[in-house]
């Protein structure tokens, strides 16, 4: 154990911050992945444990990729639960056209539900748990808390990413399933006979897989580091970046509603049930549950974590254990990965990152993906909403028809922006509701939302030709006449509003 | 009724006092800029030295024209307009988005 108040010194401090941005370079990157040595990198994680190594290593194109196809396998693992193929290809056909995948060649194809066995990373990572706490043993608190401040730079340059992945990734896998419950309800309340799927089953198992991915979305070794005595409480603040998400949705009736526009005669109480099962599902467990229970780990997103043990290695000597040096292997390498006891799942890495965001700090990237893999799949937002790819890169292919269709609120909003209000007034044949010396105000229906009001105002100073140009301006739907129209954009009383002199 | 002028989306509502927590802003190149378009870079601008503009805590913008003459308000797509000697509250246009209120358009 190191001197009781020493931390680093200005040399191993140098060292330090060169290994950071290193490994901001290794979560960054957008080589493709280093097979050879992320699978070495598995071998020597499994040894530590005591297990044989996996026989099969399948390499998904996405973390998308990879969470379906390891989703897929854990239900197969379960003991007493009966898979039915075709379900997990439904799926895996949703998602992939949701996200715009090449069809074909799902990840699971390669592997036999028999032939792959338990997910055991809860059995990986006690042999890590060890690791992590000789290291802070050997190495003492004020080399480890010094160290630990500068590897939580690196994490928050890319554990940011790997946020913005787990969003989208979870948030698709939840859409989804959603869907899928809204299938079966209509299957149900139209009384079908009963199909060869087996939708009862993926009723009762979906909100168990989809909480045991949230369990593990925020809880890759990174929480080891924070979770040891000495790491400080500034390095995490224990909050769980979802549950403010959840908290923040406080428009609780999307689903019923939606529920309620895809099937009109569903009874009020059905449109609760599911909406319910469905909160259950993205609802997180207790503390103790999630640390022990293990389902994911992140590679080169962790580079936080893993630049933390090799700056102590580097600097001050500390020779990690198998498990870590297997890791820092992985993260050096590859993507996201999940064990299982006769297989890995392991991804590729990014072929572009640009998370940028808008000036209210919300993910907004106006011309591409913020991340994209090769296998097609993508993250891209709109001032902070998950829109696909097609609103972002594609605009002018956006249709009234699909406006109208988008069951999604907040993604309908995006396309009705792409698409121009004042355009989509004129396709989608709008009324003129009033008209004054102010302007002109204009109405048209949207389903299930209320209506686009908009003011048409002239400019008071014509152009060089003569003419004056219009603009149309969004104003509240209870907005009845131009004038107060106008007053409500300058946030004046309609009677005040009578400008002096105006250019 | 308060007196009010207005160019294109900036709205100058006379008012009698400006709040205690206001305070001076610099002025940009030498002109008072009341707002700047975000494509074009065109400005609502105040060139003429006598008038200053002020902003509170709540990012409350007020102008303050000192010539007793008034001075003028100059923007590259609009007629110059006057603005009398006095206080003026100063009011960006803002359009209606479902969600998040409301947002400021800028010309």
């Amino acid at each position: 154990m190191a001197d009781g108040g020493v931390g680093l010194t200005a040399e191993q401090r140098a060292l330090a911050r060169v290994v950071c941005q290193q490994w901001v370079g290794h979560g960054l990157t957008l080589q493709p992945a280093d097979r050879t040595t992320a699978e070495a990198g598995v071998r020597l994680v499994y040894r530590a444990a005591g297990l044989p190594p996996p026989q099969r290593v399948v390499w998904a194109g996405s973390p998308l990729a990879g969470a379906v196809a390891a989703l897929a396998l854990t239900a197969g693992s379960e003991p007493g639960l009966r898979v039915a193929p075709e379900v997990w290809e439904q799926i895996w056909v949703r998602l992939a056209a949701e996200a715009g995948m090449p069809a074909g060649d799902p990840v699971w194809a390669h592997l036999a539900y028999d032939q792959v066995g338990a997910p055991v990373w809860s059995r990986l990572r006690d042999p890590v748990w060890d690791a992590w706490w000789a290291a802070w043993a050997q190495v003492g608190e004020p080399v480890w808390e010094e160290a630990a401040a500068h590897a939580a730079a690196v994490d928050a340059r890319v554990g940011a990413v790997g946020e913005v992945i787990w969003q989208q990734v979870s948030g698709q896998l939840a859409e989804a399933g959603v869907g899928l419950r809204v299938q079966e309800a209509v299957r149900r309340h139209v009384g079908e006979p009963d199909q060869a799927w087996d939708w009862e089953w993926l009723s009762e198992i979906w909100p168990g897989l989809l909480a045991k991915v949230a369990r593990r979305a925020w809880l890759p070794p990174w929480e080891l580091v924070v979770a040891a005595p000495g790491a400080g409480s500034d390095v995490w603040d224990g909050s769980y970046p979802w549950e403010a998400e959840l908290e923040d949705d406080t428009d609780n009736d999307a689903l019923p509603r939606q529920l309620a526009e895809e099937l009109p005669d569903l009874n009020e109480e059905d449109a609760w049930d599911l909406d319910e099962a469905y909160w259950d599902s993205v609802q997180r467990g207790p503390f103790e549950e999630e640390v022990r229970s293990g389902w994911y780990t992140r590679g080169q997103h962790d580079a936080g974590a893993l630049a933390l043990i090799e700056v102590l290695d580097r600097a001050v000597g500390l020779r990690p254990g198998q498990p870590l040096a297997g890791q820092v292997l992985i993260g050096r390498s590859a993507g996201w990965w999940w064990p299982f006891e006769q297989a890995v799942i392991l991804t590729e890495r990014p072929c572009a990152l640009d998370p940028a965001r808008d000036e209210q700090g919300r993910l907004h990237h106006p011309t591409g993906p913020l991340v994209a893999y090769r296998d097609g799949w993508g993250v891209w937002a709109w001032h902070g909403v998950r829109v696909p790819r097609q609103l972002i890169e594609r605009p002018d292919t956006i249709t009234v028809e699909q406006i109208r269709a988008t069951r999604n609120l907040e993604v309908r909003r995006v396309l009705l922006e792409r698409y121009g209000p004042d355009r989509y007034l004129r396709d989608a044949d709008a009324t003129l509701a009033h008209v004054d010396e102010y302007g002109k105000l204009w109405r048209c229906d949207l389903p299930a939302e209320e209506p686009l009001t908009m003011v048409e105002v002239v400019n008071a100073t014509p152009e060089p030709d003569g003419t004056h140009a219009t603009y149309l301006l969004r104003v509240p739907p209870g907005v009845r006449t131009a004038k107060e129209a106008v007053a409500w954009t300058f946030d004046m009383a309609t009677d005040d509003y009578h400008p002096a002199a105006q250019t | 009724m308060q007196l009010h002028y207005r160019q294109g989306d900036v709205l100058l509502v006379a008012v009698s006092a400006i709040p205690k927590d206001a305070r001076l802003l610099p002025r940009d190149q030498g002109r008072i800029v009341l707002a700047l378009g975000e494509a074009t870079g065109h400005a609502h601008a105040i060139a003429d030295p006598r008038a200053v503009l002020l902003e509170t805590e709540l990012q409350q913008r007020f102008l303050q024209v000192l010539a007793e003459g008034g001075v003028l308000l100059r923007h590259e797509e609009h007629h110059p307009l006057l603005l009398p000697h006095g206080t003026y509250e100063v009011r960006r246009q803002r359009e209606y988005a479902p969600g998040a209120a409301w947002r400021m358009v800028a010309d």
